[in-house]
C-alpha cells in the first residue's frame, strides 16, 4: 500500500472485487426453493398428508403389539355324553273327524293352609 | 457510470418470469444478483444478512414481476435493497454485533495481491461502517455503484440537494478516515 492513497481509488478498487460465485449461487439456490415450494403447494400437502398416514399406520402398529395378550382358554376335559337314542314312535293314523272338546275332568281344588303365630288361628286359602 | 441498462435478453427473461418460468427467473437473477448482493453487503456490512436481504428482494421482484416496468427494474432493485438493509438496520437491536463484511476473493490471486485487496477491504467496510445510515446509502450509491446525484435522489426519494449534501459530508467523514488509517500504518 503506498502511503498516501487516493482514498476514492481504493474504496472503489475494494467494492468492485469480485465476489465468490458461491455467494451469488446460494442466495440464488434459496430464492428458487422458495419459489418451488410456493408453486407446489400439492406436492407440500402431499407429503403432509402421507406422513400422516404414516404416522397413523405406525401408531397403530404399536397399539397392535401392545395390545394385553389372553392366556388360551383351559381345555375341558369332561366330555359330554351322547343323547340318548329317541324311543321309536309308532305312527297313528291321522284321524279327520272333528275333534270333540275334552270332557272336563273334576279336579280337586288346592287348598292351602296358612298358620299364624296364633295357634287357634289357622287359614284356609282354597284356590280354584 | 448509471443505472444499468436493462438489456433486451433480460426483457425477454421478463417476460418469461412473468408467465412462471423459473428457469428464466434464474437468469434475470443472475442478471442482477451483483446489483443486489454487493449493494446489500455494502451498506449491511454483513455477508449473512447481505444474503438474507437478496433473498427478500427477489422474492419481492417475483411476487412484483406483473406491474414492474422492464425500463426501471435497476433502480426498483436499487431502491428495494435500500430500503431492506434500513428496515433490517432497525429491526436489529443495538447492543447485536455486526459481523463486518471478510469477504472471501473470489480467485487464489498472489499473496502480495491478496494480503492488499483484504486490507482496501477492511478500510472499506471501517469507513462505511462509521457512517450515518443515510449518508453510507448516498456515498455507495453515487460514489461505488457510480450512479448519478438524480438517480441516487430518485432511489433514496429525497431530492438532489440532500443527495449532494449527504454525499459530501459522507467524502470528507471517509477521506479523514482512510487518510489516518494508512498514516498510523506507515
Amino acid at each position: 500500500m503506498t502511503p498516501n492513497p487516493d482514498w476514492q481509488e481504493i474504496l472503489r478498487a475494494a467494492h468492485n472485487d469480485p465476489l465468490d460465485p458461491a455467494h451469488y449461487t446460494a442466495v440464488r439456490a434459496r430464492v428458487l426453493a422458495e419459489l418451488e415450494r410456493a408453486h407446489n403447494p400439492w406436492r407440500r400437502l402431499a407429503w403432509i398428508s402421507g406422513a400422516g398416514a404414516l404416522a397413523a399406520a405406525l401408531l397403530l402398529a404399536i397399539a397392535l403389539q401392545h395390545r394385553p395378550t389372553l392366556p388360551p382358554l383351559p381345555e375341558v376335559a369332561a366330555a359330554i355324553p351322547a343323547a340318548p337314542a329317541a324311543p321309536a314312535v309308532r305312527e297313528r293314523p291321522i284321524q279327520t273327524a272333528v275333534a270333540r272338546p275334552a270332557p272336563r275332568r273334576h279336579r280337586q281344588p288346592l287348598t292351602i293352609k296358612l298358620q299364624t303365630s296364633d295357634p287357634n288361628i289357622v287359614i284356609y286359602w282354597i284356590a280354584d | 457510470m448509471s443505472i444499468p441498462a436493462d438489456a433486451p435478453d433480460g426483457c425477454t427473461a421478463l417476460d418469461a418470469a412473468r408467465a412462471g418460468d423459473l428457469a428464466a427467473f434464474d437468469c434475470l437473477m443472475r442478471q442482477y444478483e451483483r446489483l443486489v448482493l454487493v449493494t446489500a453487503l455494502r451498506l449491511t456490512g454483513s455477508l449473512p444478512d447481505a444474503q438474507d436481504i437478496s433473498q427478500d428482494v427477489f422474492l419481492k421482484l417475483y411476487r412484483n414481476l406483473p406491474k414492474l416496468d422492464p425500463a426501471c427494474l435497476s433502480s426498483w432493485l436499487y431502491r428495494v435493497t435500500v430500503n431492506a438493509c434500513h428496515d433490517r438496520r432497525r429491526r436489529r437491536r443495538p447492543e447485536d454485533p455486526v459481523d463486518f463484511a471478510e469477504q472471501l476473493p473470489a480467485a487464489a490471486a498472489d499473496p502480495q495481491q491478496t494480503l492488499a485487496a483484504a486490507e482496501r477491504r477492511r478500510v472499506l467496510a471501517l469507513s462505511l461502517r462509521m457512517l450515518p445510515e443515510k449518508e453510507r446509502a448516498a456515498l455507495v450509491l453515487r460514489d461505488l455503484e457510480g450512479l448519478s446525484t438524480q438517480e441516487t435522489a430518485h432511489i433514496l426519494g429525497c431530492t438532489e440537494a440532500t443527495v449532494r449534501s449527504q454525499v459530501s459530508k459522507a467524502r470528507v467523514k471517509v477521506k479523514d478516515f482512510v487518510e489516518r488509517y494508512f498514516r498510523r500504518r506507515t
